[in-house]
């Protein structure tokens, strides 16, 4: 449908006034390949290009809300990197044409986005990594509660959805909780930013060696989080995608676990709402 | 049952005034209640502009609990994309409008987000002017006429720049041929694309089919400027520009199926919008209503 490919065209010129030059530039090259004609793209063209431009708080009013996902990553980046460019450059990166273009998630594009700033090492801080993972964590899990249940056969088994697990460094909490408590301070009086005695960044502690296991779920209208064994984090991994009882069950054996153990262990998850059984989620 | 037998069943709803979710909250905001309860002869009823994932606000509840006509502002589909309709926003859609006891559903017809319905997604754009565009944007208002029962009305969207080879009323008077559905005219949002367009006011209406015309909207806008290009900003300010008036009186004069005329100006000083309201009914009384 050459609409729907042209209307993803002009969002991503609303946003990218880069993408808007080039588009001006060399139209046939960037709307041929996804099948615009040539009318619709000279349409397009007869606009007054400053017709994009009025809305000039459109980048900030939308990093707004993605930092509102993402506050203490997004905190942690432009504390070392101390340019907001740095952070509204998304809206000129691939990963945000490729969202808008494919109709895709544009919080999901930048977690991709704020990843790769680490891994091109525009990040160095050592809890980066793993505060992103965990507001990457409940990101997807609000996004799975509002997803269709997952077909479920017969004595098939799934984690609930909204519900996953990961392995952080035992650290990641203190250092969230030092920048939550930071952004609070400023957002008290936002025009401390104009003052020589506002606070500064905290100095994060360094991530140990060791690592505990997260667990996500939803609650009060949101994701929680609470420490949980390593068995349990193994046993919800196996879990991502539906499988029959009896596989679970003999998983968990082989991990260890006796076979009452691992069968006290399904009756708990499901207990809990962290697991779901396939006539609870038809 | 086609267009013109469900015209027929509905109500003469008069003028009325629009809100949005917790308008009061973001701006100044008349209270429809306080305004109905004192100028009962300026407004009859009142369009709730709201979402799935916000519902209803306390003054729209309050207003539903009047038992007072109103009518259903979607914010939160696109028309244009048939993918965007969904069994959940259909649901949720329809068990809003059924609360308050709405009389039809409307809103902007084009996109009210990009990509899926996600937090930071939002954004008002107006549909490609193309052939394709208007046969997607029909099946899928007939998909909710026909899943939700509900009369729906596409409205012709705001912008300062429109795509696509079409005039904007040809290309609605295509989507509501095939969707056989009413329309929504915005006559603020019209005399902004003539003007981006350069056509005079009137320009397409010759041709458009007002008898499909059920809701007019009328509202105030600015002309601005911006890095040196001129423009007309719907502000709803209190005072309609000259060729909004134009557009609403021609139309007026040439709409047999005109329920209903809304005048966003909810974030006025009632002072300042009580004369338009005044003119509104003069125009438009609803004596000649078979609502309660």
């Amino acid at each position: 449908m050459p609409h729907k490919a042209l209307n993803r065209i002009v969002v991503r010129m609303l946003f990218d006034p880069e993408f808007q030059e080039a588009v001006y530039a060399n139209p046939r090259k960037i709307m041929n390949p996804l099948g615009i004609p040539d009318d619709l793209q000279d349409s397009l063209l007869q606009n007054d290009r400053r017709a994009w431009n009025i809305d000039s708080q459109r980048r900030k009013r939308s990093l707004q809300g993605l930092m509102g996902e993402f506050p203490c990553s997004c905190a942690l980046a432009l504390s070392q990197t101390k340019q907001l460019a740095d952070l509204d450059a998304f809206f000129s990166s691939s990963e945000f044409h490729k969202s808008v273009q494919n109709r895709g998630s544009m919080p999901l594009a930048f977690i991709q986005f704020l990843e790769n700033l680490y891994r091109q090492q525009r990040i160095t801080e050592k809890q980066y990594p793993d505060i992103l993972q965990l507001e990457n964590h409940k990101a997807l899990a609000r996004r799975a509660l509002i997803q269709k249940p997952l077909p479920l056969k017969p004595n098939q088994i799934v984690r609930q959805q909204g519900v996953s697990s990961c392995a952080l460094n035992s650290q990641v909490i203190a250092s969230i909780n030092l920048i939550e408590n930071y952004l609070y301070e400023l957002s008290l009086v936002p025009a401390i930013a104009l003052c020589n005695d506002k606070p500064n960044f905290p100095e994060l502690p360094p991530p140990p060696e060791d690592s505990f296991f997260l667990l996500f779920q939803p609650r009060d209208n949101d994701i929680g989080m609470s420490p949980v064994s390593i068995v349990i984090h193994d046993a919800l991994d196996h879990l991502k995608k539906p499988i029959a009882s009896p596989v679970f069950l003999k998983v968990m054996q082989q991990k260890g676990l006796t076979p009452q153990t691992a069968n006290d262990l399904l009756d708990s998850l499901i207990r809990e709402n962290l697991v779901v059984r396939a006539s609870e989620a038809t | 049952m086609n267009f013109h037998d469900k015209i027929r069943k509905q109500p003469h709803l008069g003028v009325g005034i629009s809100c949005e979710f917790d308008g009061g909250t973001r701006a100044l905001n008349i209270d429809a209640l306080w305004l109905q309860k004192n100028f009962p002869e300026f407004i009859h009823f009142l369009e709730m502009g709201t979402d799935t994932s916000r519902g209803l606000d306390d003054h729209m509840q309050r207003w539903a609990a009047t038992k007072l006509p109103s009518t259903y502002h979607f914010l939160d589909i696109n028309l244009e994309e048939e993918e965007d309709l969904d069994e959940q926003w259909l649901s949720d859609t329809t068990a809003l409008a059924q609360a308050v006891n709405a009389q039809w559903l409307c809103g902007d017809a084009g996109l009210w987000h990009f990509g899926t319905r996600e937090r930071g997604h939002y954004l008002l754009l107006p549909p490609i002017l193309n052939q394709s565009s208007a046969n997607e944007m029909s099946r899928t208002i007939k998909s909710i006429q026909e899943r939700s029962g509900y009369l729906v009305l596409p409205e012709n969207p705001p912008a300062p720049a429109f795509v696509g080879p079409l005039h904007l009323l040809d290309y609605f008077a295509r989507v509501i041929e095939k969707a056989d559905c009413g329309f929504l005219l915005d006559c603020a949002h019209l005399a902004i694309f003539q003007a981006m367009r350069g056509h005079t006011p009137l320009d397409g209406l010759e041709d458009f089919p007002l008898d499909r015309v059920v809701e007019m909207h009328i509202a105030g806008g600015e002309e601005k400027s911006s890095h040196g290009f001129a423009y007309i900003d719907d502000t709803h300010a209190p005072t309609p520009l000259d060729a909004c008036w134009e557009i609403f009186e021609y139309v007026l004069q040439r709409a047999p199926n005109l329920k209903a005329i809304v005048y966003e100006c909810e974030h006025n000083h009632p002072s300042e919008v009580l004369p338009v309201f005044e003119k509104l009914n003069n125009y438009f009384p609803k004596q000649r209503s078979n609502a309660p």
